[in-house]
């Protein structure tokens, strides 16, 4: 899996959950960028993106994830 | 050993000098520091102390190293009892201190059982929570387990948050532990003006406030619903200064040591919602609870199973909702209980405030259109003043249970306020409260105060103001802060609230 193909299907995960098909995600968006990105759709999300990848992200992750970058890196490496 | 006691200043100063005349023992002073500062305020004996202490110590640090060397089914078991083993300790020292008397009375024996009797720890909620969070920390491989003892010792009873938080997070606080600290004018000058602003608070403003509940609650059948509304208002100022005040001589200490410790509040009372509210008051519990116990619960299997199948039976958007509001439930269940056995504290701290948050939340498209019909939307200084007086006096329902110190007088304080609301008795109030004598103070400090969060809530800070004036712009307004303290500061009163919990 490319980092390209993870930013499409992560574009999907996050207009899905969010209800927004405008949002283009890059390595630097974080929650401050995406207007309904609170605690509580941080989960919502999480949960999707595991659904999309098949894989469970430990909880250490789901905690500590900064941005979009950190959260596609730990896919990248939970899907190798 | 008080906060506000003269031993406190002189343990404090002493640890100061040593702490940076010995800068190679400086862990080990503040260790030191620390096990004395347990050991003077401990009700119990000092051997019953240093046992629990040790008991609480090598169950944090050997089962983080044990976590860490084992994988798989092990793993789990061991994590299990690690937390098992110091949130046991937290129940049975909080909540089964009593526990002869309460065998006897339930057994109804003649039996004298009070040798079963336990004392309740200072600080043990405080100081277990940051030794669970260390714990799953390291269970969740989100840092390896700290090999050295004194560095774990320090972190779990590191003597200026021992008593009242804030929660501490390990790896926030492990760089600033290890690290040898030079002596800086910045962080002596900051701390001082911390802790000056947190006595001024406790002292001057809080104490005041006190004397109108204590006026009220009291005696509550000779008060109106007016006066129960203006005590409980009174309380809310009360408890605030109170709490955050402690934050302020806590924060305030450490930094004299060059430790920056965690920030409790943010504004709470400048909050346009309820959520905005808790996101801003006892802010690192708050973060504590959520993540280690709302994320994991909403990210378990259960819960996501159970939001599939909402999902696929009453759409998205139910989906979403159903395992949030179960984990929100667990969440405020347990800071229910993290508050203490008595039933008015799990009403005010976990009952009310999740059901105002269910409400608010279920309810938000219906608030938001309500409020879009009202004449001053437009005017956004109005409407977000509205807000926050509306935000206020929800969670002053909260603390009209805590003031009533039970259910049922809380509920008919309650009804009081509903029914009774045109009565009102000043004039008695003015005097049982002492308020002329006090109240030009109560309207500075208030005035202070209000200014002060105002800076809070734009980003910015008095010190940050002040940091801006020339140095004697500044020590001036030092100077007449500890003229006011010792002239009109009511030292001796009453113990900071929190210290109960």
């Amino acid at each position: 899996m490319t980092r390209e193909e993870v930013y499409e299907r992560l574009n999907n995960v996050f207009r899905d959950v969010f209800d927004d098909e405008t949002i283009t995600l890059t390595d630097e968006t974080t929650a401050n960028d995406i207007e309904d990105w609170d605690s509580f759709e941080h989960i919502n999300l999480v949960v999707a993106v595991q659904d999309e990848f098949s894989f469970k992200i430990p909880m250490g992750k789901v905690v500590s994830m900064q941005n979009v970058g950190e959260m596609v890196d730990i896919i990248m490496e939970l899907g190798k | 050993m008080s906060l506000t006691s003269f031993s406190f200043f002189v343990f404090l100063i002493a640890t100061v000098v040593l702490y940076y005349a010995v800068p190679k023992m400086q862990k080990y002073i503040l260790l030191v520091a620390s096990f004395l500062f347990f050991l003077k305020a401990a009700p119990v004996s000092v051997g019953w102390m240093l046992l629990l202490m040790a008991y609480i110590l090598f169950v944090t640090y050997g089962g983080a190293i044990a976590i860490e060397k084992t994988e798989g089914g092990k793993r789990d078991i061991i994590s299990f009892l690690t937390i098992l083993g110091l949130s046991a300790t937290l129940f049975v020292l909080k909540y089964a201190f009593n526990m002869g008397e309460l065998i006897s009375s339930l057994l109804a024996l003649n039996a004298n059982l009070s040798w079963l009797d336990l004392v309740p720890i200072m600080g043990l909620s405080y100081f277990t929570l940051s030794a669970i969070g260390y714990v799953l920390d390291v269970r969740w491989q989100m840092y390896p387990a700290e090999r050295n003892i004194a560095t774990v010792a320090l972190f779990i009873y590191y003597f200026p948050q021992v008593v009242s938080g804030p929660v501490t997070r390990f790896s926030a606080m492990r760089k600033q532990i290890l690290e040898r600290t030079a002596l800086e004018y910045d962080n002596i000058e900051y701390g001082l003006r911390r802790m000056l602003w947190g006595y001024f608070k406790k002292l001057v403003i809080s104490e005041r406030f006190a004397m109108i509940v204590q006026a009220v609650y009291a005696n509550p059948q000779n008060y109106g619903g007016t006066d129960i509304v203006i005590a409980t208002l009174c309380y809310a100022i009360q408890l605030y200064t109170d709490f955050s005040g402690c934050m302020d001589i806590v924060l305030g200490t450490s930094a004299l040591f060059g430790i920056r410790l965690p920030e409790n509040f943010r504004a709470p009372f400048f909050s346009k919602t309820v959520q905005e509210f808790w996101q801003r008051w006892h802010i690192t519990l708050g973060l504590w609870f959520k993540d280690y116990v709302m994320y994991p619960v909403q990210i378990s299997t259960p819960m996501v199973k159970l939001g599939k199948f909402c999902k696929q039976q009453y759409g998205k958007k139910v989906g979403k909702k159903v395992p949030f509001y179960v984990s929100m439930l667990v969440l405020w269940f347990l800071i229910g209980v993290w508050h203490g056995c008595t039933a008015h504290y799990f009403v005010a701290s976990a009952l009310v405030p999740c059901t105002l948050l269910m409400i608010s939340d279920l309810g938000s498209s219906y608030f938001t259109k309500m409020g879009q019909n009202l004449p001053w939307q437009d005017n956004s200084l109005i409407w977000d003043n509205v807000n926050r007086l509306k935000t206020l006096l929800l969670i002053c329902i909260c603390w009209v249970f805590v003031c009533a110190e039970s259910v049922p007088a809380g509920m008919v304080a309650l009804y009081d306020i509903l029914t009774n609301i045109g009565d009102c008795h000043m004039t008695e109030l003015w005097k049982a409260a002492h308020i002329g004598s006090n109240f030009s103070v109560m309207i500075l400090g208030m005035a202070v105060l209000i200014f002060a969060d105002y800076l809070e809530d734009k980003g910015t800070s008095l010190y940050e103001i002040l940091n801006k004036r020339s140095w004697w712009v500044r020590t001036v307004i030092l100077y007449v802060e500890i003229i006011l303290i010792i002239d009109k500061g009511l030292v001796g009163k009453s113990e900071f609230i929190y210290f109960q919990f």
